[in-house]
């Protein structure tokens, strides 16, 4: 049993258009570098410095992990990853 | 004929993007089109979790349910939509800078002229390029979509 991260659209041409990947149990600042391994360039999209870039969320099963312990939350086997870039913009100032 | 780049969307989603930009006032609003293709089957409107005029940040919960939906109903993001208070129809430097998404549409609904002008364009690495909005005056919204 491993770990099940889905891969948004803009970043599925780094994972060979898999919507779906696995990597294993551990933070979730290692299974990102886990699957950058399989799929390079996958960590510096989705991390920066080991922590989670601003405008990409990173949700565990329902919860965003900034509620939880970050880059830093531990995932399990059987646990689903969601990997979603903000919506964000407007006129700015 | 509506080709591969137009985004097409009835006038009562049309209807509902602007209700929604009004009820927003002063604050710019948020959602995303879901559909299939080219083709819009239902309207989102997702919170501002940074209300601001000038400008927007999808609340991230509210959006991560609207993809479950859409994954549930076999539906994709077809476009992404917000508002502009003050300023024209087109994306500006910082809807240009935060398009993470190569893929939907870039709807952009402006409420400074007289009248709502609803503008459509492809974002993609910086580079931006209007698409076509197309009015379907058959097409129908799907049955069973929650709200989220």
């Amino acid at each position: 049993m491993a770990v099940t991260v889905r891969i948004p659209t803009p970043l599925q041409r780094l994972t060979e258009g898999k919507e779906v990947v696995e990597g294993p149990a551990g933070t979730m600042i290692n299974l990102v570098k886990e699957l950058d391994a399989k799929y390079p360039g996958l960590a510096e999209r989705i991390s920066e410095e080991d922590k989670i870039r601003r405008f990409v969320n990173v949700y565990l099963n329902n919860e965003d992990i900034r509620f939880l312990n970050g880059a830093e939350t531990e995932v399990k086997d059987g646990d689903e990853v969601s990997i979603v870039p903000a919506i964000a913009g407007g006129v700015g100032c | 004929m509506p080709n591969a780049h137009d985004i097409i969307l009835s006038r009562n989603q049309i209807d509902s993007i602007v209700a929604h930009a009004v009820s927003g006032l002063p604050n710019e609003v948020c959602g995303i089109l879901a559909g299939r293709g080219n083709r819009v089957f239902d309207v989102i409107p997702i919170k501002n979790a940074d209300p601001s005029p000038v400008g927007y940040f999808m609340d991230t919960s509210q959006q991560i349910r609207a993809i479950r939906m859409m994954r549930k109903k076999g539906l994709n993001q077809v476009g992404i939509y917000h508002s502009h208070t003050e300023s024209d129809a087109l994306p500006s430097a910082k809807d240009v800078e935060l398009a993470f998404h190569p893929g939907p549409a870039y709807v952009i609904l402006s409420l400074a002229g007289l009248h709502p002008e609803l503008k459509a364009f492809e974002i993609n690495k910086g580079l931006v390029k209007e698409r076509f909005i197309v009015i379907d005056r058959n097409l129908k919204a799907t049955e069973g979509v929650d709200d989220v």
